[in-house]
């Protein structure tokens, strides 16, 4: 089914194009990542297909629907990024004042409010005003909002932005979890937890669709690449020398966040090779991925 | 079933929270200190007075009416100065629909789940359901008072209670509907209280310039119906039902409003 159809769309604020000529297709299915430095236009395009904006030209359809209309209440939700509850109602309320929305009778909705919450692990907050919560654990009632009544496709714009490493793991679980029943599409700067989550990529600068595309196994030239974390303790200078003389790398590169990216012939196998070597060395490695990691095939170069 | 649920809310917002309930305390007192010191010696002091004199003096032309057109003279206080009073108490309970939301970014919790304009009218419909309490609350509070003094007397405002509440609900509807367009507009209650006293000030001069400008135009006259509040001081003229002729006014003041409010919502970016 298809989830996003997006024809020529454009957003300008008075002078200043937010996005420029997108046109975008995507099919219900894992998560999907949406990608983009700071002003690249993720948040602008998420308000656009929620409805809180206004596209200044081009088409829209989330769900076969135009962004607002009411026949896509219960089916598309969204996490906004910096939306915060009302703080003097307790969350219980808000929750299922929002789920009375969706069309649940008065105990139906109370009933949602309470499942969302157990969702989200945060079951004792029910009565708790949103100002008395941590910010991980507003995000994560922020997420339970987005939960209500099993929608079809879910938004989530930088869950996990400026949260503990506890709360981080907790949203980026469910989000594994529940991938299975709904469509999330996952705005983050965080581009190893987005390829941890994520099997599409769409990338935004300038308002610009750059490239969409799989981060998940790797096919194409990616299947020619192996990227390697060494310890900390490890020698970078005897790594790089001897993972030359691994037959079948045809060069090795070092990438700016410490990894080592090397380049091998098409169609040779050499992590085994590589690996007895680094044992024989006495060199300790930390992570070895097929392929090359997302944030080096989006900025490496 | 969706227009019900947020009325209910918006009315929850002021009886069910603790920020409602001292806005509640605050409204009550300040209309407990009108009823005491205004409306009560008000009354007393006229009843002792010929209807010309001060009384005269004080209400010009209108006094014979405003004092005779209703059951008691404790009516003809609360009538006068709830038509001036309410609707300011109107603006501030009312100044809150859409701005608050819009800035800490609950509203887009709302929009995912109704549309822009249903969300606008049903606050709408809720603050009029807050608007009736209110001004129920204040002639129930008018009777009591009345009570302490008369029975008699609190039992013949009785017959008076539908036609004056129905009355001042007409009244503040024009209100409110400023409200529910300001409110979309400005970040803040105090901004839309801000804006809603720009708004009075400059539309007031607007309209002073012209009349005065072409004071011969046959059409000038029209302009004296424009501001919310014009029929007020047509309705200290009339009395129980005969009230509502002027009935239509407040109506097409609030259908404007609210048109130019629900313009407003659909074409923002919330």
């Amino acid at each position: 089914m298809s989830l996003l159809r997006i024809q020529q769309l454009e957003k300008r604020y008075g002078s200043v194009k937010a996005l420029a000529n997108l046109s975008l297709e995507l099919e219900a299915g894992p998560p999907v990542a949406l990608i983009g430095p700071n002003g690249a236009g993720k948040t602008t395009l998420f308000s656009i297909l929620c409805g809180y904006l206004k596209p200044s030209a081009g088409s829209v359809e989330v769900l076969g629907e135009k962004p607002g209309s009411s026949a896509l209440v219960g089916r598309l939700s969204a996490m906004p990024q910096d939306a915060r509850m009302d703080p003097y109602f307790s969350v219980g309320r808000q929750l299922t004042h929002y789920a009375r929305l969706q069309g649940l009778s008065r105990r139906e909705a109370r009933e949602e409010a309470v499942r969302v919450l157990d969702v989200v692990q945060l079951p004792e907050v029910l009565s708790m005003k949103p100002e008395s919560l941590s910010h991980g654990m507003r995000k994560r009632v922020s997420l339970a909002q987005a939960l209500l009544g099993k929608p079809e496709l879910v938004l989530l714009d930088e869950p996990t932005a400026g949260i503990d490493p506890p709360n981080v793991k907790i949203i980026r679980d469910l989000v594994v979890e529940l991938s299975a029943s709904m469509t999330f599409i996952v705005s983050s700067h965080n581009l190893d937890e987005l390829e941890r989550l994520c099997q599409t990529v769409v990338y935004l600068e300038k308002g610009e669709l750059k490239q969409t595309g799989s981060v998940a196994a790797p096919t194409g030239e990616h299947e020619n690449y192996l990227t390697i974390r060494l310890a900390s303790n490890a020698d970078d200078a005897l790594f790089a020398k001897l993972a030359e003389s691994v037959e079948g790398v045809e060069s090795v590169v070092r990438l700016a966040q410490g990894d080592f990216r090397l380049q091998c012939n098409p169609g040779s196998v050499v992590d085994e090779d590589l690996l007895a070597t680094l044992r024989t060395a006495g060199l300790k490695y930390r992570q070895l991925v097929r392929g090359r990691t997302l944030e080096d095939r989006l900025y490496g170069g | 079933m969706k227009a019900i649920a947020i009325a209910q809310h918006e009315v929850l917002k002021l009886f069910g929270t603790r920020r409602g309930w001292i806005s509640i305390a605050a409204f009550l007192l300040v209309w407990g200190v009108i009823l005491a010191f205004i409306i009560e010696p008000a009354a007393r002091f006229l009843s002792k007075q010929e209807t010309g004199g001060l009384i005269g003096l004080l209400f010009g032309e209108n006094a014979d009416r405003l004092i005779n057109n209703w059951a008691t003279l404790e009516v003809s206080i609360y009538w006068l100065v709830s038509l001036y009073v309410l609707p300011m108490f109107a603006i501030l309970i009312a100044a809150d629909q859409m701005a608050s939301d819009r800035t800490r970014g609950s509203l887009r919790y709302l929009l995912l789940r109704c549309g822009r304009l249903s969300l606008f009218f049903s606050r709408f419909a809720g603050q009029m359901l807050i608007m009736v309490l209110l001004v129920a609350v204040t002639f129930l509070s008018a009777m009591a008072m009345t009570a302490v003094h008369s029975t008699d007397r609190a039992l013949q405002m009785v017959p008076d209670a539908w036609p004056i509440i129905f009355n001042l609900w007409l009244v503040l509807m024009p209100y409110v509907a400023l409200m529910s367009l300001l409110s979309v507009l400005a970040r803040s209650a105090r901004q839309a209280i801000i804006y809603s006293i720009i708004a009075w000030i400059v539309i007031w001069l607007i309209l002073r310039f012209i009349q005065n400008r072409f004071e011969t135009a046959s059409w000038v006259g029209v302009l004296d119906w424009v501001l919310p509040g014009a029929q007020i001081r047509g309705l200290l003229r009339l009395s129980d039902w005969e009230t509502l002729q002027l009935a239509p006014i407040p109506i097409v003041h609030t259908v404007v409003l609210l048109l130019l409010g629900a313009f407003f919502m659909w074409r923002r970016d919330l």
